[in-house]
């Protein structure tokens, strides 16, 4: 009948279908599938986004990914530090979640509200599953990443070489954390998402601020757990190449950072 | 409202409902978020320095746009935007709400970077702690005054007339903002606090130079020069 163009006009013209879960995959759970939160971030982290936005049980989510992605920071802790000795591989390992705790905790506010300004209202709950799902994500990367810590930690006396290569790991694994930010871009959810890697930015920054505070994390601490001297961490960074340059022509007398 | 449903926000503008009380709302939210930021920001000098700053950022920031108000409202005005007076406050206080919103959120971040460098040490190490600081808050303020800004240029676009020029009266406003933003940010100095300077609320010659005299005269020749 359409084919004719004489009665063509009376064919109703009808929209396209709306999309299905097949056109969209990876974005809606399967029905009954409850993935544990790791799982979740590992296989599908599309899922774990799909959860936050219908805002779906989030403080057990929260906490699931909080408890992770701190035990994996303390397990790379400990391997980065067996560059000195497993007494200060243990200490690291106890500071090393602090120091992501208290960062991410310092930037919860920043992140609710560049979330909000940047045109992606979210709940206080959502801010703090996204946080989580930042330690998580990054505490994954960087488990991924621990034999090979491990291996250059145990085999080098190098300090600056064992500082870069650290930082760099961690980067990465922040930066893993920005592409599943960026999932938010998939169809159906949202794309606003400038917001979140400015955020991201303020992360990276406090925590390097952090771990400076919370230094040595690959020495021995003098007394225990006594302050140690306020300094900027680019001023820190600065002066702990320098004093490695300087161990590395005098033996092996400066493994502190 | 303004965090989570600024269309809301900008349509209330729009419509001229309830904008005295919008306005009172936002001056008292920017006097508070700026004083927060503002006793972090000179924290790590001393706390009576962190005490005049805090004082000093709400007068900088409601300063800056109440002085401008009148010409933004001219320059309005002259492009056929069809915005009204009180519309043009309530719109410049919400754009400078939104970088409020930012400045409290970074508090926490900023108090950390304040209460975790040195306060004392050689001079050349307070030089250079002050440097750090100033060269972290200038970023962070920068963000948030582009985050302002971006608010402001969308503020624009959802109320004025349709066939005025948007970008005009953005462009107008901005360069008003800048050039009264320095020159009183200058006056109210000082706010991180050089360590070779004496802690006092504004400088004994404050009101003897000005910011672009002090750019033309040693800035430009001190980078002219690569820095000797």
């Amino acid at each position: 009948m359409t084919n004719n163009p004489q009665t063509a006009w009376k064919t109703p013209i009808l929209p396209p279908p709306l999309p299905t879960e097949e056109d969209l995959p990876g974005i809606r759970p399967p029905p009954g599938n409850e993935l544990h939160a790791l799982a979740g971030l590992l296989k599908s982290p599309a899922h774990i986004l799909w959860r936050i936005k219908e805002d779906d049980n989030l403080p057990v989510l929260t906490l699931q990914l909080f408890i992770w992605g701190l035990i994996f920071h303390a397990i790379y802790g400990f391997a980065m530090a067996l560059f000195d000795s497993a007494e200060v591989a243990a200490i690291t390992a106890g500071k090393a979640p602090l120091i992501t705790l208290f960062a991410t905790l310092l930037c919860l506010p920043s992140l609710y509200v560049f979330s909000c300004v940047a045109g992606l209202p979210v709940k206080i709950t959502q801010a703090c599953a996204l946080a989580g799902s930042t330690v998580a994500m990054t505490g994954l990367l960087l488990l991924g990443m621990t034999p090979v810590i491990w291996l250059f930690s145990v085999s080098t006396n190098n300090l600056s070489f064992i500082v870069i290569i650290n930082l760099v790991s961690w980067i990465v694994a922040v930066g893993f954390a920005l592409r599943f930010f960026g999932m938010f871009g998939q169809p159906g959810i949202n794309d606003k998402i400038s917001g979140l890697k400015w955020w991201l930015f303020i992360y990276i920054m406090v925590s390097l601020q952090m771990a400076t505070t919370m230094r040595p994390l690959l020495g021995k601490p003098g007394t225990g757990l006594e302050p140690v001297e306020k300094k900027f961490f680019l001023a820190h960074f600065k002066d702990t190449l320098a004093e490695s340059g300087k161990s590395v022509s005098a033996g092996n007398q400066g493994k502190r950072r | 409202m303004l965090l989570k449903s600024r269309n809301l926000f900008w349509d209330r503008i729009s419509s001229k409902h309830d904008i005295g009380s919008t306005v009172l709302y936002l001056l008292l939210f920017i006097t508070v978020s700026s004083a927060a930021y503002g006793a972090v920001l000179a924290g790590w000098r001393s706390p009576l320095l962190s005490f005049y700053v805090a004082i000093k950022m709400p007068i900088l920031l409601l300063g800056t746009t109440t002085l401008v108000m009148l010409l933004n409202w001219i320059f309005a005005g002259m492009t056929g935007s069809g915005l009204s007076f009180k519309q043009v406050v309530a719109i410049t206080y919400g754009a400078m709400g939104v970088t409020c919103w930012i400045l409290l959120s970074l508090t926490p971040v900023t108090a950390l970077f304040t209460f975790s460098v040195a306060s004392g040490g050689t001079h050349a190490e307070q030089q250079l702690t002050h440097n750090y600081l100033l060269m972290a808050h200038i970023i962070l303020i920068a963000f948030a005054g582009i985050a302002g800004n971006c608010a402001l240029k969308q503020g624009l676009d959802k109320t004025i007339l349709h066939g005025c020029s948007a970008r005009k009266i953005y462009w107008s406003w901005i360069a008003s903002f800048t050039i009264v933003g320095c020159q009183l940010s200058w006056i109210l100095r000082p706010f991180i606090g050089s360590p070779f300077y004496a802690i006092e609320f504004m400088r004994p010659d404050a009101l003897k130079r000005n910011f672009f005299e002090f750019i033309y005269t040693d800035v430009l020749p001190y980078i002219i020069k690569g820095g000797s």
